[in-house]
């Protein structure tokens, strides 16, 4: 059973990426084997500044987001009074919110204040979008350590500022990476909010790649699907064996 | 420095500073036709696949302003998405009747044509429409007629009127395509039945909504767009078609026909448009004007398949084109045309009714 | 066993209180306040012509949710949005179902690998997760087309059908149905599972009465983690299922935008809410346990 759902997992990937190399205009059916479809996809300008909006906002909004979640973290230490507890649900609401309902109430939120629709207020959305996604691996690493490190800090007189520049964040910084990896993706992939709230000058990459799927299929979106498949798959497998590797010199090291 | 030299010398500079602040904006705000480029962007605002890129390629080697397109699907969403805060498009394309919805919102700008260079390269029959008396807020992008195209080899019957388009449906299951745009398709079902858009007959409507929500199994889907693919690769056999999007599918497949239905069909026209909180007002002037340029503007007619307001521009444009009827209806094809002209707000309400009922 | 430390309450431990603040903030305004405005909305009257709200208090909105007056000016209930929302309660469900009958098998089976091919299959689990959604529908839209690879096989074409949205939907969310219940089976103790079988226990009756109970924590998760964003699902109903069959996603979706009536979008998007917050709490209780 677990060999055929990966089977199913992963028949529809390889399809995409067989077909990007389909050499027949008539997208879905298969006419031999070429590459030039690839080609094409340089020239499209729109494709290209679509890509570049989405890392505009991708990357910035991995940072902050990160940040925001580590000092959600840090700051929030084991509290748990209830009007920290509302907020704390408010910030990890958009985790378990369906995003039509996140990004129509974004979109009516700044049609109220009067915030145009712009790089800013897209941003923010998707940093908003992102904080519980980064907040995880934060939450699971501080909670990991030795509580007695902290304890024994404070009792030698060290300030909450001191222990979260010299302990805190030094101890973070592996988590603060998936923090901000996790981010980045969410970001690159976002759809549905971007739809809602995204304005003239920021059509994002999903934007406009749905904008060509609405069209149907077609040989340059055949590429387009296979590239938004190699491309995080790769990044992933690098990152898989990186700690992989990492853990084993751990290993090794403790040995 | 004394209190008093200090308080003086504040206000002075206050006082210069006021009048600065109100000299300043107006020496911005071009009055009529820019000299060159301010910034090099422009954020264009339009029907999906409606440009030819190769054009607004050219456009930005020649003028040095890069375009910055958004797509949209229709009207209603165009509208929706400027409403709902998204300002700073520079151009927009709406349809003639919705034009005159926004000029009544007062979310177009006023532009000075006549100060343009090209200003008055308008076809006489264009340039004093209902929605725009004078022009004074769009000039004509492409106009056309939406009827239904169908491929000859497989739909046999050759249907010629909207009655026979529904009533051919139920016939090719799975191979049928209507307009997501609620306006198009509720006035052709209108047409189909003899009676007329913009109807308040809730009784008429009723039998609309029947009738549509009676095919709607025999749909494979409802778009507006990705139909020349969906003709031409036979995905779709029989579909509500725009003209020149018909010829655009004729050209990849010579079965395709368009119908110019004898039961009425409408007639709409395009126009750029500037809308209010346009950023970059000056380079969507110069496009506006070198969109009214016959040369330029033939090359749109030309990739669109579609004809445009602009005199001058016939010597331009494809012989073959020309030639088809899907691009030039006939005397009598194009007495079948009625212009678009937009309902009331409560028979739209009541469109909107059908149109959920349908969907749902 | 850890001595319990006193810090429990002391929120100063790992860092000054105020650098949560910006999340607080952020929270409050970016998540709450739109939470507020669009249930405020949904008590707001539409602008002219559709446009916006204005400020005006009316229960036509939820009205118009939940009875219609048809053409002909006959009230009932409103068989079209009930109908809609009914629809994609139901596809969720079945969604939902279709993985949990996958993925707890399939979890179950990577957990009781050994150690090192369980790092790799859980990475294999994980990959589509990262590929856009975009991709991954379209995907199937290759496969689902006439002419497509299922086309050839023989079966009926199903691109543009409620089928094809529903097999896009389970494909999306495969994937977060077998990482939490991994989560949870990969902490299963073998040594009972051992002792059940040694006393003569069949498999079926070590998993039943077991095993899922065992991992249930985890199953809670993966429902919620599924069901919810199935309910308010746009992208594959929208491409897959070729804009035919309306689901409350693009029913929202279309509020906001064609149909410009947004005191009924926000109020179809406050019942979306009050039905996830219903679904949330329904697995919260028992989710005691369940480190986040």
């Amino acid at each position: 059973m677990g060999v055929s759902s990966l089977i199913f997992l992963y028949l529809p990937l390889l399809t995409v990426l067989i077909f990007a190399f389909n050499k027949s205009e008539d997208a879905t059916t298969w006419g031999g084997f070429s590459t030039r479809w690839f080609s094409t996809i340089l020239d499209n300008t729109d494709l290209i500044r679509s890509a570049k909006v989405s890392l505009s906002i991708a990357i910035p909004c991995a940072l902050i987001a990160a940040m925001i979640a580590a000092g959600l973290a840090i700051g929030m230490g084991r509290a748990t009074g209830s009007v920290q507890n509302v907020l704390r649900a408010l910030v990890n609401a958009p985790l378990v919110l369906p995003e039509i309902v996140t990004s129509v109430g974004t979109l009516a939120f700044f049609s109220q204040v009067g915030i145009p629709l712009r790089y800013g207020s897209l941003l923010f959305a998707h940093v908003v979008m992102c904080v519980p996604f980064a907040f995880l691996p934060i939450r699971s690493r501080l909670r990991d350590f030795d509580e007695n490190i902290f304890e024994a800090a404070r009792d030698l007189g060290a300030s909450s500022f001191r222990v979260m520049t010299k302990i805190s964040i030094p101890l973070l910084i592996p988590a603060l990476l998936s923090s901000g990896l996790l981010s980045f993706i969410i970001s690159m992939d976002d759809f549905l909010t971007s739809l809602f709230v995204s304005g003239p000058e920021t059509t994002t990459l999903p934007i406009y790649i749905f904008g060509l799927l609405k069209l149907g299929a077609s040989p340059e979106v055949n590429v387009i699907a296979a590239l938004l498949l190699i491309i995080p798959t790769l990044g992933l497998l690098v990152g898989i064996t990186w700690t992989a590797t990492r853990r084993r010199s751990n290993e090794a090291r403790h040995q | 420095m004394g209190h008093r030299k200090r308080l003086s010398i504040i206000g002075v500079a206050a006082a210069v500073s006021l009048l600065v602040g109100i000299a300043v904006p107006q020496a911005q705000a071009a009055v009529g036709y820019p000299k060159k480029p301010v910034g090099t962007e422009l954020n264009l605002y339009n029907w999906s696949n409606y440009i030819d890129p190769a054009l607004l390629k050219r456009f930005t080697a020649e003028t040095g302003i890069n375009v910055n397109l958004g797509v949209y699907e229709s009207n209603a969403q165009m509208l929706a998405k400027l409403e709902a805060g998204a300002r700073g498009y520079d151009i927009i394309v709406p349809t003639d009747y919705m034009v005159q919805i926004m000029a009544k919102k007062g979310l177009l700008q006023r532009i000075k044509r006549t100060t343009f260079p090209n200003g008055a390269n308008l076809k006489a029959e264009f340039a004093n429409p209902y929605f725009d008396q004078g022009r004074s807020y769009t000039i004509p992008y492409l106009h056309g007629l939406t009827g239904f195209g169908y491929l000859k080899d497989k739909v046999t019957t050759n249907p010629t009127t909207w009655k026979e388009f529904f009533a051919a449906i139920p016939s090719y299951p799975g191979k049928t395509t209507i307009f997501d745009d609620k306006k198009e398709v509720i006035d052709a079902a209108l047409r189909s039945m003899g009676y007329k858009p913009c109807t308040k007959s809730v009784v008429q409507l009723q039998a609309v909504q029947d009738l549509i929500k009676s095919i709607k199994p025999n749909l494979n889907t409802i778009a507006s767009s990705g139909n020349i693919g969906r003709l031409s690769s036979g995905t779709s056999v029989l579909l509500m078609m725009y003209n020149g999007a018909t010829y655009k599918a004729k050209l990849a497949n010579p079965n395709v026909v368009f119908v110019y239905p004898k039961d009425g069909l409408p007639l709409w026209q395009d126009n750029f448009a500037i809308p209010v909180g346009a950023k970059n007002v000056d380079n969507a002037k110069i496009f506006l004007n070198w969109m009214m340029d016959p040369k330029n503007i033939a090359q749109a007619s030309n990739w669109a398949g579609y004809n445009n307001g602009i005199t001058g521009s016939d010597k331009y444009l494809l012989d073959a084109m020309q030639a088809d009827t899907a691009f030039t209806p006939t005397a009598a094809q194009m007495s079948l045309g009625v212009a678009m002209a937009p309902c009331s707000t409560a028979v739209n309400d009541l469109y909107t009714k059908v149109w959920t009922a349908f969907k749902g | 066993m850890r001595i319990p430390v006193r810090s429990k309450r002391e929120p100063g431990i790992y860092g000054p209180n105020a650098v949560s603040f910006p999340a607080y903030v952020t929270g409050f305004f970016l998540v709450g306040m739109p939470l507020v405005v669009i249930t405020i909305f949904s008590f707001l009257s539409r602008g002219d012509f559709g446009s916006g709200v204005i400020r005006k208090f009316t229960l036509e909105a939820y009205r118009t949710v939940f009875f219609e007056t048809d053409l002909m000016g006959n009230s009932s209930f409103n068989f079209t949005y009930l109908h809609i929302i009914g629809r994609s309660v139901l596809l969720a469900f079945t969604v939902t179902l279709i993985c949990l009958i996958v993925g707890i098998p399939t979890a179950i089976w990577i957990a009781l690998q050994k150690k090192s091919t369980q790092r790799v299959l859980i990475a294999l689990v994980t990959i589509p997760f990262w590929v856009n959604v975009l991709a991954r529908t379209y995907a199937w839209m290759l496969l689902l087309s006439e002419g497509g690879l299922f086309d050839k096989l023989g079966s009926p074409v199903l691109l543009y059908t409620s089928w094809a949205t529903f097999i896009g939907l389970t494909y999306a969310f495969l994937p977060f149905m077998v990482l939490p219940i991994y989560a949870s089976a990969e902490k299963l103790d073998r040594s009972i599972l051992e002792a059940a079988f040694d006393l003569g226990a069949s498999g079926w009756r070590v998993l039943i009465r077991i095993v899922i109970p065992m991992i249930r924590f985890g199953i809670f998760a993966g429902i919620a983690i599924v069901f919810i964003p199935a309910l308010g699902a746009y992208v594959q109903p929208a491409l897959l299922g070729g804009n035919k069959v309306m689901l409350i996603g693009s029913l929202i979706n279309d509020q906001f935008g064609e149909s410009r009536n947004w005191p009924v979008g926000s109020a179809l998007a406050v019942l979306l809410l009050a039905m996830t917050g219903l679904i949330l709490l329904s697995t919260r209780r028992r989710k005691l346990e369940f480190a986040s």
